[in-house]
């Protein structure tokens, strides 16, 4: 990371307060604070990394065009992540379509060292797997959750309770809760 | 359905454990986007100006028109406009001798006489 960026302690609320009034170097604070996030979530998503770094890049374009007037009313990365989760689906979707085209190598194919996400929870549909890694491995609240897919709270209850019940009878997950 | 749906620890660990892949970003995709990024916010903000400009002379606008005029010289009878009235005013000033001095002078000619009439008269006319 950029040693001046990291070093800055104001919060995000001020540094957004300066990017409105011109300063681009507090938009390059905010862009190292929430780049890996960003390209995490991303690679998540897509489940490849040059697809990821295109997102990466969109979603803070995307995200610097909202200057100068940017109100900031719940976390950046409630902010960022459906940015980053529609990017990600258009990104995916193109890829799918270069994938058709693409012949994959037999040896790469058979590459699988270890369990991915999707593999743990492929049993999952896909909103509730993304509802369940909010909840368990980014470690939101259900109404941070509500506020970043934008539904209601009723609705991330529920589909984390449904993914839950998916898993405890899913060949890959039961053991987990078995023990 | 419970509202503090859980599971196991050891799952969540799994899960942590497979989400873990960080991506390296090289050092010029950050520079791209950084360099992006500046123009966009410097754009925006030369957007912004025109709209400063025009609310700036909105607002000249509105002084200039609520702010009251001067009183015109014209305006012999002190009713706020310029009229044929004034005209006539004057007119009745010049013939009672009283029009004396050089503030009826409409027409800047050293004297105070029936051009002057006529002068404020043609200029009630085109108002």
């Amino acid at each position: 990371m950029n040693e001046t960026a990291a070093q800055d302690s104001r919060s995000d609320e001020a540094l957004i307060a300066a990017v409105n009034h011109g300063d681009t170097a507090a938009f390059e604070v905010l862009y190292y604070r929430y780049r890996d996030w960003v390209a995490h979530m991303a690679f998540r998503f897509t489940g490849d990394r040059d697809l990821a770094l295109d997102v990466l890049q969109e979603t803070f374009l995307y995200f610097s065009k909202k200057f100068p007037g940017f109100q900031l009313t719940a976390k950046v990365t409630t902010f960022l992540y459906p940015a980053v989760r529609n990017y990600s689906i258009t990104a995916r979707r193109k890829g799918e379509r270069f994938v058709l085209e693409e012949t994959v190598p037999e040896s790469a194919a058979a590459e699988k060292p270890q369990d991915t996400i999707g593999d743990l929870i492929s049993a999952l549909p896909e909103e509730q797997q993304e509802v369940l890694l909010l909840r368990f491995v980014d470690g939101m609240s259900m109404e941070e959750i509500a506020a970043a897919l934008r539904i209601p709270a009723g609705t991330v209850k529920s589909r984390l309770h449904y993914a839950i019940k998916t898993l405890r009878e899913s060949d890959r997950t039961k053991k987990f809760f078995e023990q | 359905m419970a509202d503090n749906d859980q599971i196991p620890e050891a799952l969540i660990a799994a899960l942590r454990e497979a989400d873990k892949a960080r991506l390296l970003i090289p050092p010029e995709l950050d520079a791209a986007i950084l360099e992006r990024a500046r123009a966009n916010i410097a754009r925006d903000r030369r957007r912004i100006t025109p709209w400063l400009a025009a609310a700036a002379a909105l607002m000249i606008a509105a002084i200039v028109m609520f702010t009251p005029a001067r009183k015109a010289r014209e305006d012999v009878n002190r009713d706020g406009r310029v009229d044929i009235r004034d005209a006539l005013a004057l007119a009745r000033k010049i013939a009672d001798g009283k029009a004396q001095g050089s503030v009826w002078d409409i027409n800047h000619d050293g004297r105070v006489d029936q051009a002057d009439v006529v002068a404020i008269a043609a200029l009630a006319v085109k108002l």
